[in-house]
């Protein structure tokens, strides 16, 4: 065991971490919980008064009939109502289509995506794991659309999938104004990013196989398949849940790529839960139901998580 | 069952050639070994039979067939790795039947084989187990099982034993053996400890540089290394070798001079050597003896010694600042500081000329 | 019978020039959307949807400086560059001096009550956390702060959404370092923080540098946060991005150039940061 002795010390260098993540992810959280059990409700409330003028010595003026004079004070206090409703926002959310729109959305859009982007990732990892020409500088350019910023992706790809003299246009496909192909065109903008992700990290993990494991296994049997089934597959097998559970985890969160790409539509074909929850919270200010619906989908992440946790165990020994 | 021929084969990396033009020939049923310092080109060698490297020129044989364009797995050959590259996610059982399980051979057949090898190897108990779980020397076996199985026409080692300690690779030096009688199958065994070399080969193939120095039987190039590689390559410790110089030539006679004066007359084909050239003179450490017993002796201070208990080993330093090193018997009551009389008999001198080859 | 082996083409060429052809190909595609940016950024308005081909530059069409200059030379962009640059520099550095000491003692320490393994899994899934389900409470407490559209917040924001990655990939450089340095340093009267201050921090800086350089790349993309706290003065390059759609209609030229200028430093750090990529995007489950 390569550690040092236990000394009291060690809390000392954890604590500032834990200490912020408690306060600025677990408390936000519980916030957040807690709003979802309201229904908050921003108001402006305007109040008139009668007040007094009074001049500068703090006397009352008095007006020509000898009475006081008055103006009438306007106050305008934007107030936040909040109701406890209970389970009111949950409820709500079962029935509502726009919920029922948005999960689809998200779920098809995951269930898509993400496998695409695995099994295109190692079949990439697996031609560039040859012998090619200039494979470190192909390598490189291949990795870099991971890096690039989400949102100017969205919209990079705005210019290209434009109907009506973009690069594209030729092929007449309604990329951004019909809904199935809009959602096909986020999914598409997806798999551009981030196959290379998946590419890169199954790269490394094939690296990693000891060239001698695949020379003793030539020297037994010539089939390819038999192979890649029975050596390379099952060795990389705790990477490939690895990269699944990081870009199902990543994928859910969809918000920038609609965003750009298409603004949620047409209509809400491609308005992802984040985007939903995102619009309802703040932008229609209904931060209750938002913060409801924002819990959902952390459930859902949650069980995604503890689906993998055996094999996340195993990668940290 | 198969001999092994190689014709001719070069090998190069990158324009670079390693192997000049190598030809051999290995009968059906050898032992043999490859020896050489590390970057001889054994190890290439090993892997291009194996089908494991391109060959840049020339031909390799297996049996009768010309193997050159053959897939490893088509060769009839088998392969001990160094570092046994197991499977690391298999149990021993599918480790060993991994090959026949491909080559689609049915279950029971499979289970019939694996068990039997199991057997001669002794690793029943260890069927279940995956290598992680195994000590060195079980995994080597199962490596070997692996090979094992396969029944293949020849075998292929590759410094099996290198990764085990001193203890364990004695007693796998014996096993190896003993497989071989048991198989007697052609077995092609690559290291670059020459004790193993000697131990195990019926002959050995001694490489250097991508060339092949000597071919011979252990106690041939003991006793007769042609060149002054082999002398000062095979033998523990190392032939002493003194540079010295020719001082006359008769018909079959030669005298030398080593540095310091003293003078040694030699039987010798002297046809095609002349006055004055450099010569150097080898003697075996275990060639030399304490009392002054044989035809002449060097005098000098020891240096080191080494007590090995069943030997002494004694460097000495003599008068002429030659560094020679002698084998004394394992109670030897000589110290440092101590002038000893080291006698030899002129039939054990070995004289190589100026580039290297013997002079008989 | 031996055969003449010089005259024959060999099959393992064929296969390196048609893989080598596939992969370039593949590169190309990956690299398309990026270069046509390029392509667009430097067109005039006009020529935007009239290039034909490929769009090279002065092959298709004249390739102008204009939007660029245009572009650059506004005040807003300028300052975009300067909140994104001043948000993510110090989000990363934040993150960095917060999660380093704990990496480290994830590494070297042993924790009984809650083992090491399963706290860094825990600073693991907050990594895997829906953002958008704290963007609600994070515009609340920030409106009770006065913080909204302020820098300091989202500098907060983000060093909390970046921590995680700090403390699970630096964990793992300290775990590759050998021990015995930090021990050698102890039996020399060193404190633990200074064996960690003098002895490990200095070698595993190079990691350390890379992961900072990881994080700042992740916070310049970041815009759920920032389109959640800013409105006015705090506006980081991808709320310029969405800004400029909504009030002047689709701009391509101009979206092109911001779209490179929002790409270009996290795609340069990733062709720096290259050797800790993998890590730092598998947080460390898969060494690069």
């Amino acid at each position: 065991m390569n550690m040092h002795r236990r000394t009291k010390v060690r809390f000392l260098f954890l604590m500032p971490a834990v200490c912020w993540v408690l306060i600025f992810t677990l408390f936000p959280l519980c916030y957040s919980l807690y709003i979802s059990f309201h229904k908050v409700e921003n108001r402006l409330n305007v109040t008139r008064e009668k007040v007094p003028v009074l001049d500068q010595e703090g006397n009352p003026e008095l007006s020509k009939s000898g009475k006081p004079r008055t103006r009438t004070n306007v106050i305008r206090e934007k107030i936040s109502i909040w109701t406890n409703v209970g389970f009111t926002n949950y409820k709500r959310l079962w029935g509502d289509p726009q919920v029922a729109s948005a999960v689809k959305v998200t779920t098809i859009f995951v269930l898509t995506a993400v496998p695409i982007q695995l099994i295109l990732g190692l079949l990439l990892a697996m031609l560039f794991n040859r012998r090619l020409w200039a494979r470190s500088m192909l390598r490189t350019i291949m990795i870099l659309p991971i890096f690039a910023t989400p949102l100017a992706v969205g919209y990079l790809f705005f210019t290209i999938f434009y109907e009506v003299g973009g690069p594209l246009g030729f092929l007449g496909i309604p990329f951004l104004s019909k809904p199935g192909w809009a959602l096909f065109s986020v999914i598409l903008v997806d798999i551009w990013q981030w196959t290379p992700f998946c590419f890169l990290v199954f790269l490394a993990a094939l690296q990693g196989i000891p060239e001698e494991l695949m020379e003793a296994a030539k020297m037994e049997s010539k089939s390819k398949s038999g192979l890649f089934m029975n050596i390379i597959f099952p060795l990389l097998t705790p990477t490939i849940i690895i990269v699944l559970l990081l870009r199902l985890a990543e994928a859910i969160k969809l918000f920038d790529i609609p965003y750009a790409l298409t603004g949620g539509g047409p209509g809400v074909a491609t308005q992802s839960m984040s985007f939903l929850a995102f619009r309802t919270g703040l932008r229609y200010f209904d931060l209750g139901y938002a913060s409801a619906i924002s819990y959902c989908l952390l459930i859902v992440v949650m069980i995604i998580v503890t689906l993998f946790f055996r094999q996340l165990r195993e990668n940290y020994a | 069952m198969a001999e092994v021929s190689l014709k001719n084969i070069r090998k190069s990396f990158d324009g670079n050639e390693v192997i000049h033009g190598v030809s051999l020939d290995i009968e059906d049923q050898e032992f043999v070994v490859f020896v050489g310092p590390s970057g001889c080109g054994k190890s290439t060698l090993l892997r291009m039979i194996a089908g494991l490297e391109d060959i840049t020129a020339g031909e390799i044989f297996i049996g009768d067939r010309c193997v050159n364009d053959l897939h490893p797995a088509d060769r009839g050959a088998a392969m001990v790795f160094q570092s046994y590259a197991l499977y690391p996610h298999m149990n021993v059982f599918d480790n060993i039947g991994f090959g026949l399980k491909l080559n689609k051979v049915n279950k029971v057949e499979i289970r019939r084989k694996v068990l039997d090898v199991a057997k001669i190897l002794r690793i029943e108990e260890l069927l279940d187990r995956r290598p992680a779980q195994l000590s060195g020397g079980q995994r080597q076996r199962v490596a070997i099982g692996r090979t094992i199985v396969r029944e293949p026409s020849v075998f292929l080692f590759d410094e099996p034993l290198s990764n085990l300690d001193a203890a364990l690779r004695v007693q796998m030096r014996m096993e190896l053996e003993k497989l071989h009688e048991r198989l007697q199958t052609t077995m092609i065994y690559v290291t670059h400890d020459q004790v193993e070399a000697m131990t195990m080969a019926n002959r050995i193939f001694i490489l250097n540089d991508g060339v092949i120095e000597q071919i011979g039987s252990p106690l041939e190039v003991y006793r007769n290394p042609t060149n002054l590689f082999v002398a000062g390559f095979i033998g523990s410790p190392r032939m002493n070798l003194i540079s010295s110089s020719i001082l006359g030539v008769q018909e079959k006679r030669l005298t030398i001079q080593l540095p310091g004066g003293k003078v040694l007359s030699l039987k010798r084909n002297t046809e095609d050597l002349g006055e004055g050239e450099r010569i150097t003179l080898g003697i075996r450490p275990e060639h030399l003896k304490e009392n002054k017993e044989g035809d002449e002796f060097f005098e000098g201070l020891v240096d080191v010694v080494e007590h090995l208990g069943n030997e002494t080993y004694l460097h000495i330093t003599d008068a002429d600042k030659n560094l020679i090193t002698m084998i004394a018997a394992g109670d030897s009551n000589t110290r440092r500081g101590e002038t000893v009389q080291m006698g030899f008999h002129l039939k054990n001198c070995h004289i190589f000329n100026a580039t290297g080859e013997v002079i008989n | 019978m031996h055969k003449n082996r010089g005259a024959r083409i060999q099959p393992k060429s064929i296969r390196y020039s048609l893989y080598s052809l596939l992969a370039v190909l593949l590169a190309m595609i990956f690299l398309f959307p990026i270069y046509w940016a390029f392509s667009t950024s430097l067109r005039n308005p006009i020529d935007t949807f009239t290039v034909s081909g490929l769009g090279i530059p002065f092959i298709h069409f004249e390739p102008t400086l204009d939007n660029w200059i245009d572009q650059l030379y506004t005040g807003e962009a300028r300052r975009a560059i300067g909140n994104s640059t001043l948000i993510a520099v110090s989000a990363s550095l934040l993150a960095l001096f917060l999660g380093t000491p704990a990496a480290y003692a994830l590494a070297r320490f042993r924790f009984k009550t809650i083992k090491n393994k399963d706290l860094t899994i825990w600073f693991l899934s907050q990594r895997v956390l829906p953002p958008v389900a704290t963007i609600v409470p994070f515009y609340l407490v920030m409106q009770t702060l006065g913080l909204l559209d302020t820098h300091l917040a989202l500098i907060l924001i983000n060093a909390t959404f970046v921590l995680p990655f700090v403390v699970v990939i630096v964990r793992q450089t300290f775990m590759d370092l050998p021990i015995e340095l930090e021990e050698a340093a102890l039996m020399d009267g060193a404190s633990y923080f200074g064996a960690f201050l003098k002895v490990a921090l200095p070698l595993a800086a190079p990691a350390i540098v890379a992961t900072g350089l990881i994080m700042f790349a992740f916070t310049w993309n970041e815009f759920l946060f920032a389109v959640t706290i800013s409105s006015k003065d705090v506006i980081t390059i991808p709320i310029h991005m969405a800004g400029a759609v909504d009030t002047r209609g689709v701009q391509f030229w101009f979206m092109a150039v911001r779209a490179m200028i929002a790409i270009a430093p996290p795609v340069i750090i990733a062709l720096l940061a290259q050797k800790y990529i993998v890590q730092g995007l598998t947080l460390g489950a898969v060494k690069g």
